[in-house]
This record gives structure tokens, C-alpha cells and sequence, in this order.
């Protein structure tokens, strides 16, 4: 593996008596896209600007290659910058708000101008160069945002929720795009969302926070299917939650609203007759008649809801219920609501989480 | 519906007429140098003076001189409270309203006494000095409008942001004000600007006790000793004032704007 080439130690931040950012240590790799992935409040946001050097840390170090740039001033890390909110100068056009890190740095004027050429060329935005901001759509403005932070030739890219003031269709194309020219520039990105679908369409690796600790940190993959806390496995994607009871705790079986199934995965230190969460994916169960798996359970449609390519339905097991989400079919009507079913579900699918 | 409006028109009409016809007399007045005719002799006279030459001249040069150390003041102050002191804001807004509860004679009677030729800072020791001290002393006067003016324009643009994107982007504090936060609150700078510049040209206590030749002294002086020309010196004060407000207005078109859109 590559040195690292960005690394946090032991960072930590308190606003007043709040901590915000609990001694957090984490490694990113050269070239790397990584999202910081937590609800409100759980420190993305104060870790990214702490990268940024709007922020000092408490403790903790914040190294670069190596070197140690936490005491560093924002102005002189060479490290470039999108905001959620844009940030554009109002008073300059797209060319010049392109072209103030570089004019700031003192770039000769013709290097400048063909450097905010080759920017405007790579965000698809030639010929706005005399735009203002307040004529451009707000994709158009993110991307000169954008523009203007890759043009210095920054050492690593921060986003900071960069996406979310713009509609959901924007925000996918923009997204793409985003990660089509971070992979062309292969520069290291850091990018903060509360979007657990944006985070995982996106990075190379996830890091899941959660007040001020990192719950997990890996590719979007293994957080998605191997979550390590129960935090992870109900914050990234949709999760169904049953609360079984261990029917015998020798031959690993749980009763679940009466019904009673193998689960392969029950801890060795589950006693009979206890309490227990079992957790999947809603696209781990599918209609018993479409993929029978080991585990059967029969219940009533409570809720189908047409998505277009994917229908989800409710199904009531008794005092649980399981979301799924089946293709649709043109071919096949979608089960009726009060329809008697049978699911299946792979037992390797189910995850037995402690809190 | 209609006696409420008919109401409202005669509101209207008593304000309009408060204002305008003691405006209407004096303009009428001021052009009745000329026995038995009307005539600009009065304006002719007024302008033909050297002493409003040099009067109106010093007070512009005053105005210019107390805008520029009014920006130079207000703007990275008022820009600094809103980035960084947030907390100060109603101190800083108590502090820049006193110039309106404090008379200008209370504030000149202690500038003569702190700054007089036997202190510590003699600025009433020589001309130059004491043109400073004017200018010094317009600024205080003028910064319940000129503070008013930035922060309002600071209110129009995200100051935090705007500042950090020009901050990653290796720009300092000097830079930012000047090429970022100062070009985008222009028009709320130069509404004080024009507010300040009025003030100065019609300010009267300060100059005077001072000893300064300026405008406001020159237009007591004439109305003391001459009829019909301070008539036309009142329209033509007026006439610099609303010249200022209708700068304010025309530029206000062309202030940068600024697009938060979701497309």
C-alpha cells in the first residue's frame, strides 16, 4: 500500500464545553475519494474544516506527505475548496472567479488565462467565460466553483456538502461529473454529506461518523453490507429491524412472531428464551416464489408502493413487518394489498447486531 | 372602501403640501431680486461670490477627505464585527448611534478642549491640524449613517463565506477586503458616502467653532446680513441634497447581485 498521503491523529475539537470531534485518527491514500458520512452534528463538517484551516484543532495533528500542517494558515495550505453555498464573487465574471487563486498567486496573465481556459474546457462551460454569477443556473455555478478550486493546481479537494443546495436531478449529473473529473485529475477529494445514497455512489472509501467518533471506515461495499454497529447499519441504506427471541440456543434457532428459523450467525453466548435483533436488507428478501432461500416466513401485504423500476411492499409478519423491494414486472402484477405471501431470505444475508 | 381612500389622498396632500410650498415660497422668493419681475439675480450673485467659491469648494474638499477616513474606518470594522465579533454588534450600534444623542456642540467644546495649542495633540495649533480635526470630527458625526449603510450592505452578501472561498484560495485579510467585500458592498458605501457629503456641506456648529471657512458658516453668514440670497443658497443646499439621494437611488442599479439557485 502507497504511503498515506493525508493523516489525521488524535484530532480533537471542543466548541465551549461541546466536543464536536472525539481524538479521531484516520489515513487517506494519495489520489483517493473519501466521503465523511454522519448525520447533523456528528463533526464532518468541523473535521473538513479543520483539514481546511478554518478551524484549529485542540489536539491533534493534521499532516500532509508527512509534514505537519496544522499550524498552518488557511492561505497557505494550497488546498482547494467548494462550498455548499457556492461562494462565488458576485462582482466578478465566471473568467475572473476562475482566475483569482491563480491572480493571487501572481500566475504571468497569459499562463492564468489559459489555465481558466483548460478549467472551463474540463466543467463543459467554454464560452461563459464573460457570465456573472447571478446568469448561470446552480449547477453551472458549482461547477465554476469547482473550477476555480481545482485551478491553482490545489494539493487535495474539500467539498463541503457541495451538492445539497441544488434539485435532485442536478445533484445526480453534477455528481458524476464531480467524480469523472476527480478521477481524470486524480486528486485527492474529501467530501462531506448527510447523503447516505451520495456517499456510497461516489467514494473510494466511506468514513461513518457518529458524535464525534468514527463508527466505521471502509469502501462503500463493506459498509453497506458488513456495517460493524448497529449505527452504521441503520444510518447507511434502508435496514429491517425484527425483534425475535431465541427459541434453542444449541441448534440456533429464533422465533420470530411465532415463526421459527435457523439463524447460522447467532452468537455462541445467546441463552434460549432471550431477546434479539436480526437485521437484512430490504433486498436481501425477495417473494418466496421468485428465489427460494433457507429462511421462510409468511405474512400479509400491508403497503405496495410503485416506484417505476422497483416496487417496495410491507409485509406484516405480526408485530414486525419487512420492507422489500422487488423489480417490476411487466408481465407479472405486483401482490395485492392484504395479500397473503411467503418471503425467503438467505440466513448468510442476516446480521445479528448488538447496540 | 372609497372614504378610506379618499382618506388617504388627503394625508398624502397635507404631507406633500408641508413640505412643498414653504419649498415653493422660498423658490419664489429667492427670484424676486429684481423689483417687479422674476430673475436668477440672486443665484447670479451667489455664484459670482468668491467667498461661496472658496467656501463650497473647502467643505467639498472636507466632505471627500471625511468620506475616504470614514470607509477606511467603518468597513473593515463593521466587516470584522459581523466575521468575527458577531457578540459586539449591539455595543458597535449603541457606540455609532451617540453621534446622534450628543450634540455637535458638546462634541466640539471638547475637541477644544482635549486637542487646543497647549495639549498634548495641539491640533487646533495650526490649519492643517484643525482641518483634520474637522474631518475627524464629520466622520464621528456621520457614523450613525455611514455604520448603517456598510452593515446593510455587509447583510446583502454571505461575509463568512465569501471569505473563506478567497481565504483557501491564498488570499489575506488586505486582499479580500479589497478586491472582494469592498467591491460588493460599493453602493452600499457610496449611499453613506452621499449622506455624509450632504452633512458635511450643510454643517454649521463644528466649522464654526472651530474657525474653519466652510459652507455651512458662509450660508449663516449671508442669511445674517442679505434677503434674497440666502433664499437661493437654501434651493441650492437642497438641490446638492437631493442630487446625493438620486446618486443613491441610480446607483443601486447597479449593484452586483447575487443568485442562491437550486438548477
Amino acid at each position: 500500500m502507497a504511503e498515506e498521503f493525508l493523516r489525521i491523529e488524535q484530532l480533537v475539537k471542543a466548541f465551549g464545553s461541546t466536543t464536536v470531534v472525539k481524538s479521531i485518527d484516520l489515513g487517506f491514500d494519495k489520489g483517493e475519494f473519501v466521503s465523511l458520512l454522519g448525520p447533523s452534528g456528528c463533526g464532518k463538517t468541523t473535521i473538513l474544516r479543520m483539514i481546511a484551516g478554518f478551524e484549529r484543532p485542540n489536539s491533534g495533528r493534521i499532516l500532509v506527505e508527512g509534514k505537519d500542517i496544522t499550524g498552518l494558515l488557511a492561505n497557505q495550505r494550497q488546498i482547494g475548496m467548494v462550498f455548499q453555498a457556492y461562494a462565488l464573487f458576485p462582482n466578478m465574471n465566471v473568467a475572473d472567479n476562475i482566475g483569482f487563486g491563480l491572480k493571487v498567486a501572481g500566475t504571468p496573465r497569459e499562463e492564468a488565462r489559459a489555465r481558466v481556459a483548460e478549467m472551463l474546457a474540463l466543467i463543459g462551460l467554454a464560452g461563459l467565460e464573460k457570465r456573472f454569477p447571478f446568469e448561470l443556473s446552480g449547477g453551472q455555478q458549482q461547477r465554476v466553483a469547482l473550477a476555480r478550486a481545482l485551478a491553482p493546481r490545489p494539493r487535495m479537494l474539500l467539498l463541503d456538502e457541495p451538492l445539497s443546495a441544488l434539485d435532485a436531478k442536478i445533484r445526480v449529473s453534477l455528481r458524476d461529473q464531480i467524480r469523472a473529473i476527480q478521477r481524470e485529475l486524480g486528486i485527492t477529494t474529501i467530501f462531506v454529506t448527510h447523503d447516505q445514497e451520495e456517499a456510497l455512489s461516489i467514494s473510494d472509501r466511506i468514513v461513518v461518523l457518529n458524535a464525534g467518533n468514527v463508527e466505521q471506515f471502509g469502501t462503500p461495499f463493506e459498509i453497506y453490507n458488513h456495517p460493524t454497529s448497529r449505527f452504521v447499519a441503520t444510518f447507511v441504506g434502508t435496514l429491517n429491524t425484527l425483534q425475535a427471541t431465541v427459541a434453542d440456543a444449541a441448534s440456533k434457532t429464533v422465533a420470530i412472531d411465532g415463526q421459527v428459523v435457523t439463524i447460522p450467525a447467532l452468537p455462541a453466548a445467546a441463552k434460549s428464551g432471550e431477546p434479539v435483533s436480526l437485521t437484512m436488507r430490504p433486498e436481501a428478501v425477495s417473494l418466496a416464489a421468485d428465489a427460494p432461500r433457507d429462511i421462510v416466513l409468511d405474512g400479509t401485504v400491508s403497503e405496495v408502493s410503485f416506484l417505476g423500476s422497483v416496487i417496495r411492499l410491507k409485509v406484516d409478519l405480526g408485530s414486525n413487518s419487512i420492507h422489500l423491494d422487488t423489480f417490476n414486472d411487466q408481465r407479472t402484477p405486483p401482490p395485492a394489498f392484504n395479500e397473503k405471501v411467503r418471503l425467503s431470505i438467505a440466513s448468510s444475508d442476516v446480521l445479528v447486531l448488538g447496540e | 372602501m372609497k372614504r378610506s381612500r379618499a382618506w388617504a389622498w388627503a394625508v398624502f396632500g397635507t404631507g406633500v403640501a408641508y413640505f412643498l410650498i414653504p419649498l415653493i415660497a422660498t423658490f419664489e422668493f429667492s427670484l424676486k431680486m429684481r423689483r417687479g419681475t422674476y430673475s436668477w439675480d440672486a443665484y447670479a450673485t451667489v455664484f459670482a461670490d468668491p467667498r461661496f467659491q472658496a467656501t463650497f469648494g473647502y467643505s467639498a474638499l472636507i466632505g471627500v477627505c471625511t468620506i475616504v477616513v470614514g470607509v477606511l474606518i467603518v468597513v473593515p470594522a463593521a466587516y470584522f464585527v459581523r466575521l468575527r465579533l458577531p457578540h459586539l454588534r449591539p455595543i458597535i450600534e449603541f457606540v455609532t448611534l451617540l453621534p446622534l444623542i450628543i450634540p455637535p456642540i458638546i462634541l466640539v467644546f471638547g475637541y477644544i478642549r482635549l486637542y487646543n495649542s497647549s495639549s498634548w495633540l495641539p491640533f487646533t495649533g495650526s490649519a492643517l491640524a484643525t482641518d483634520l480635526l474637522l474631518v475627524f470630527a464629520y466622520v464621528t458625526l456621520s457614523l450613525p449613517l455611514m455604520y448603517r449603510a456598510v452593515d446593510t450592505g455587509l447583510r446583502t452578501i454571505d461575509v463568512g463565506t465569501l471569505t473563506e472561498a478567497a481565504t483557501i484560495l491564498g488570499a489575506n485579510q488586505v486582499t479580500i477586503l479589497a478586491r472582494i467585500i469592498l467591491p460588493n458592498i460599493l453602493i452600499a458605501v457610496l449611499s453613506g458616502a452621499f449622506l455624509t457629503f450632504a452633512i458635511v456641506m450643510g454643517e454649521f456648529v463644528i466649522a464654526s467653532l472651530l474657525s474653519r471657512p466652510a459652507f455651512g458658516p458662509y450660508l449663516q453668514l449671508i442669511g445674517a446680513n442679505r434677503a434674497y440670497e440666502p433664499a437661493a443658497l437654501a434651493i441650492i443646499s437642497f438641490i446638492i441634497t437631493w442630487g446625493a439621494m438620486g446618486m443613491i437611488q441610480l446607483l443601486a442599479r447597479f449593484a452586483p447581485k447575487t443568485a442562491v439557485r437550486t438548477d
